[in-house]
């Protein structure tokens, strides 16, 4: 079972953004054995408080070891030659440890006002493409391009250095990038959208799909509509207490209601509900109700549990975050 | 107390020489992974460097369609280079360059707001238009934008992410809604509501820097910048590059003394003359004749690939061809002119040549020469292009850092945690407080 924890959670942040706090939720959820930690940006407790999260995955590269580092470039106003860019660096600074997070739309469409409205049939058409292109652009340095060779003064292979030509409905991109092709060949890119437009780009385009439902039977309509290939994930928010009686005060304290499926109860609870969910998928994207207090309990106390059955491994089995998600590494597309 | 100097270090991919991943210190295999990158940044912060810069490209170098398989990569993405190395020191400054021409101004506006609040106060941004043609073909543009254009559009880039910085008042945060306000920003490129998804920078803005010595980019440098990179090879250039940025600065009403102009500066050190002479022969032998050929290429655009090394420069045929050289192209063809010149030797003069003032010598010379730049109004300070990474920074620490300090142009130690203390840049106020 895949598990991953995504930020931000209710409760007490930070005034500012601060590299402190992202750092001991980083190494909480190491310590828990977490394939991966995913920022979307949001760092406050509600409202339009967003960071960049890539900057940040890449300020964490140092602070953590095997934990997966995900970050969100939202695909409406980005350059496919950027994002692949700024994934080629952060892919090797993390020793191949980073994911992309392709998420449609930064939520502050106002901000963009300048750029052509754009059709919402043509709004996910040019997210696949833009998706494509960053794959082409990862690919365009075969692995064997970087050769090293002092004695004949050959640093690189040209031959095996691609543009990759592509001109296509919305992007026209030449390439190569000027960067190695990333550690993990292709960082994985994982999406979060169940929209029927959402499911056809992550059968498309998605390495993991992070689902947001209101009731787990939806997961096995969500499975059909994306094929085989992408891990499927279930978002699950989670609030826990020593005791059922306790957890449910705790929930009502907060005021509003959890969003989407949501567990709340003990850690022994939460072990047998997760064994549950694990089998209608592949794994579960947690979402700690209040940060700092939610994402301790759970390392702390459910964890242990969870390591104790089959369902999670008692460390870091693979190098790369695909390794750990269990995902092939693809070859380049213009390998012969 | 006198003038004091400014440090930065400008990283490279291998080193500043261009056959430097060919040197036998250089663990090339190490170019793309964080510790490379750490362990210079730490060399500077020992130094105490006012800051650690990156580059950018946004294509391939190539020939003839391939890329120069010769020669080591560009920069990795600088902001995320950055902010790795942020996170492992505690006051080097932080400058990323990013293209105002590929780029939209809020997500900018953001990334360096975040690397300024996670770095505390750390952050710069080399503010660029991207020159090269090429870049365009990668995004979706069939050529490039014309210059004049491109720096409008950096201007009006950059005023729109001031807004959006000043969009919270200082010491607002998220509660405080009546303190947070959309700028609205509106030109003839960018509609942008804003305001910001986090509080004011600890810095206010990231420093502002420059890089470019053509007329619009001295205006843009004068009109926004905070420090410049620039190349200059002679004190007497470099001095009325000076007065001639401080003259732009004050008819738009700004002071000199908010503009830190840092000349590139290469330097190969020896215990002796003798011995730093020794090793510059021994870069300048790494570098295999073919990239010398390819810098020949792109300066003058004649394609020189297929002639023998060891024929003489075609100097006639080069003139024919191309009829707009610029002027290093044309000093070179005097020099074969005068005096016979086979494409060997034309090819080895190329990779002994830089664009950023190169220094040979003994690290007293070295000091005394940067001190007198800086007494004589030639540079607040220089960035730092070391041949070789970490190696050469780290022996420029050891060595010139003291010397320079003990002859009183250089600090002992940072007196502040932010860029803007580093380089005494004011702190821009920002909106007034509405608080009540």
């Amino acid at each position: 079972m895949i598990l991953t924890v995504s930020t931000p959670g209710h409760g007490v942040h930070p005034a500012a953004p601060s590299l402190a706090w992202f750092r001991t939720l980083t190494r909480t959820a190491e310590r828990g054995g977490f394939d991966a930690i995913l920022f979307d940006g949001a760092w406050g407790p509600a409202g339009p408080f967003t960071i960049d999260p890539v900057p940040l995955i890449a300020a964490l590269a140092s602070s953590s070891k095997q934990i997966g580092l995900g970050a969100a470039i939202a695909l409406d106003h980005a350059e496919p030659f950027n994002i692949a860019r700024s994934y080629a660096a952060i892919d090797r600074l993390t020793a191949g440890r980073s994911a992309w997070i392709a998420a449609m739309g930064t939520g502050r469409a106002a901000d963009f006002a300048h750029a052509p409205p754009m059709a919402p049939a043509d709004r996910w058409a040019r997210a696949a493409e833009s998706v494509a292109v960053v794959r082409k652009l990862w690919d365009s340095w075969e692995d064997e391009a970087v050769i090293l060779d002092k004695p004949n003064g050959r640093f690189s292979n040209p031959d095996v250095i691609h543009p990759i030509n592509h001109s296509g409905q919305y992007f026209s991109v030449r390439g190569p990038l000027n960067a190695p092709r990333p550690l993990q060949g292709n960082p994985p890119v994982f999406q979060r959208d169940v929209s029927a437009e959402g499911l056809a780009l992550a059968r498309e385009t998605a390495d993991v799909l992070i689902a947001p439902v209101g009731d787990a039977s939806a997961l096995a309509g969500i499975r059909r509509a994306i094929g085989e290939r992408p891990r499927l994930l279930v978002r699950l928010a989670v609030l826990l207490a020593e005791t059922d009686a306790e957890a449910k005060s705790r929930a009502k304290e907060l005021g509003a209601p959890l969003e989407g499926l949501s567990f709340v109860g003990t850690p022994g609870g939460l072990v047998t509900h997760l064994a549950k969910l694990s089998t209608l998928c592949d794994g579960i994207d947690l979402w700690p109700a209040v940060l700092a207090t939610d994402l301790d309990l759970l390392v702390d106390q459910a964890v242990p549990r969870l390591r104790a059955t089959s369902l999670r491994p008692a460390t870091y089995r693979g190098r790369t975050l695909r390794e750990n998600l269990g995902l092939a590494r693809p070859r380049s597309q213009f390998a012969a | 107390m006198t003038r004091q100097l400014h440090l930065g270090v400008f990283i490279y991919p291998g080193g500043h020489h261009i056959a430097a991943w060919r040197h036998p210190k250089m663990q090339a295999e190490r170019i793309t992974e964080l510790d490379y990158y750490i362990e210079s940044a730490q060399h500077a912060e020992r130094g105490k460097f006012d800051l650690f810069f990156v580059g950018d490209a946004l294509n391939a170098r190539e020939r003839e369609g391939k890329v120069v398989g010769e020669i080591a990569i560009n920069n990795l993405d600088p902001v995320s280079v950055v902010s790795a190395v942020g996170s492992v020191t505690t006051h080097l400054g932080l400058v990323a360059t990013l293209s105002t021409t590929y780029n939209e101004p809020a997500s900018i506006a953001a990334k360096f707001a975040t690397l300024d609040h996670l770095s505390g106060g750390r952050a710069g941004w080399n503010v660029v238009t991207t020159l090269d043609e090429k870049a365009a073909l990668n995004f979706s543009r069939a050529k490039a934008m014309e210059k004049s254009l491109r720096y409008q559009r950096a201007q009006s880039f950059v005023d729109c992410c001031k807004a959006l910085w000043d969009s919270w008042e200082d010491g607002a945060t998220a509660a405080d809604s009546l303190r947070i306000k959309a700028p609205m920003y509106r030109s003839q490129y960018f509609s942008v509501d804003g305001p910001l998804g986090m509080p004011r920078p600890p810095q206010g803005w990231p420093v502002l820097v420059q890089a470019g010595g053509s007329e619009p980019g001295r205006d843009f440098a004068a009109s926004i910048g905070e420090a410049i990179f620039t190349a200059q090879g002679k004190l007497s250039d470099a001095q009325a590059f000076r007065a001639d940025i401080h003259a732009r600065m004050v008819k738009r009403g700004r002071s000199p003394d908010g503009i830190k102009i840092m000349p590139g500066l290469s330097p190969i050190l020896g215990d002796t003359e003798e011995a730093s002479k020794r090793r510059e022969e021994e870069f300048a032998e790494l570098a295999h004749p073919s990239v010398g050929v390819w810098m020949l290429t792109e300066m003058t655009k004649f394609r020189l690939y297929d002639h023998p090394l060891d024929q003489q420069l075609p100097t006639k045929d080069i003139r024919a061809f191309n009829p707009a050289l610029g002027m290093n192209a044309l000093s070179l063809l005097e020099r074969a002119e005068r005096a016979p010149m086979t494409i060997r030797d034309a090819a080895r003069i190329m990779v002994r040549s830089r664009v950023h003032q190169s220094f040979v010598g003994t690290p007293d010379q070295l000091a005394d020469h940067m001190a007198q730049w800086l007494h004589e109004g030639g540079s607040d300070g220089f960035n730092i292009l070391p041949p070789l990474f970490p190696g050469e920074l780290g022996l420029f620490v050891d060595q010139v850092v003291p010397a320079l300090q003990k002859r009183g142009v250089f600090r002992r130690d940072y007196t502040g945690p932010t860029l803007r203390d580093h380089l005494g840049l004011p702190r821009p106020p920002g909106r007034p407080s509405t608080r009540t």
